[in-house]
């Protein structure tokens, strides 16, 4: 069934949810430190604006009706990020099993680094620009379906977008010089024509919530973001190196 | 010769199609975890989910209420 050359099914996806759960940790790590102050303050926010317009109840009992406490919401925060890491690290080890020797970069190290990469432009950048992050005080209830397909749909054109830039670059059909002004073309006029197609699903910032607030948590977002695709990849590439020869290695790096 | 990429290349395939599709199978558990509000869980269930996923949805930055 398995090819002589090719590693088993199951250590590709071993590697990709160790990779995925050291990104996910130091995902939840991030969290915690960077993105936790903004949403404690955001709910501050909430929670005065909500005792303001019920002004009628002398006490507050938000916290008694709460399905999860702040505290179990705190640490289950932390969890999902973890089991997300490791999805998404089983996910990118296999496609990056089939997909990877497609990707430019001349190691196997290289071309997981790309697929990093390009998984922070598709996944984390692309829908972070159209629909930006947004702390726990802002949000429309009313908008939540549009930004949500809007925000798929990103992600799904972004993805499109990058196969179709590599599947240029990659094509046979062009002079090499050719290609890279072609794939550079395709990449510009492909995210400029997304740009104005895409709709703007974006809520309005609430006037109670402060700017500062709101970017603050959008930096340490997109920080968190970026740090775990960093993490997947570094440690993805790092399982994928070959074990047997470090003395080659090390010659080479000598040499080098 | 013949008879082992005869043998090979549907191994390949079937391999290839089998990974993509676990790949595909983990992409919709993440989008479970984090966009499911009601489509396959009762109401509770989902607002339980929703809740308790609700630091880590703000933080990923996926669209929430």
């Amino acid at each position: 069934m398995s090819t002589a050359s090719a590693p088993p099914l199951g250590r590709t996806v071993g590697h990709g949810a160790l990779a995925g759960a050291v990104a996910g940790g130091l995902g939840a790590a991030a969290l915690s430190w960077l993105v936790e102050p903004s949403i404690r303050a955001a709910i501050a926010i909430e929670e005065a604006g909500s005792a303001h317009e019920h002004t009628a109840g002398p006490v507050h009992d938000h916290g008694a009706e709460a399905l999860v406490s702040r505290s179990e919401q705190v640490v289950l925060g932390l969890v999902t990020v973890l089991v997300v890491g490791v999805l998404v690290g089983i996910a990118f080890a296999l496609v990056h099993r089939f997909l990877g020797s497609r990707l430019p970069g001349r190691t196997t190290a290289g071309t997981t680094m790309t697929l990093a990469g390009l998984g922070f432009l598709t996944f984390t950048l692309a829908p972070a620009l159209v629909v930006p992050a947004n702390p726990p005080a802002v949000g429309d209830p009313a908008t939540v379906d549009l930004r949500t397909v809007t925000y798929l749909g990103t992600i799904v054109c972004a993805v499109g977008l990058a196969a179709l830039v590599l599947g240029v670059a990659r094509s046979g059909a062009l002079r090499p010089g050719t290609r890279a002004v072609a794939a550079v073309a395709v990449g510009v006029v492909g995210t400029a024509v997304l740009v104005a197609v895409l709709p703007h699903a974006a809520d309005p910032i609430p006037a109670n919530v402060p700017a500062d607030l709101v970017w603050e948590f959008r930096i340490a977002s997109l920080a968190q973001l970026g740090l775990m695709w960093l993490a997947l990849g570094a440690t993805c590439a790092w399982l994928g190196q070959p074990r047997s020869a470090p003395v080659s290695r090390a010659e080479h790096l000598v040499r080098a | 010769m013949a008879h082992s990429t005869t043998t090979l290349v549907p191994g390949r395939v079937a391999s290839a199609a089998l990974g993509l599709a676990l790949a595909a199978v983990m992409l919709l558990g993440v989008l479970f975890l984090l966009q499911e509000n009601g489509l396959l869980l009762s109401a509770d269930a989902a607002s339980y989910l929703h809740e308790a996923t609700h630091d880590a949805r703000h933080a990923l930055g996926v669209p929430c209420h």
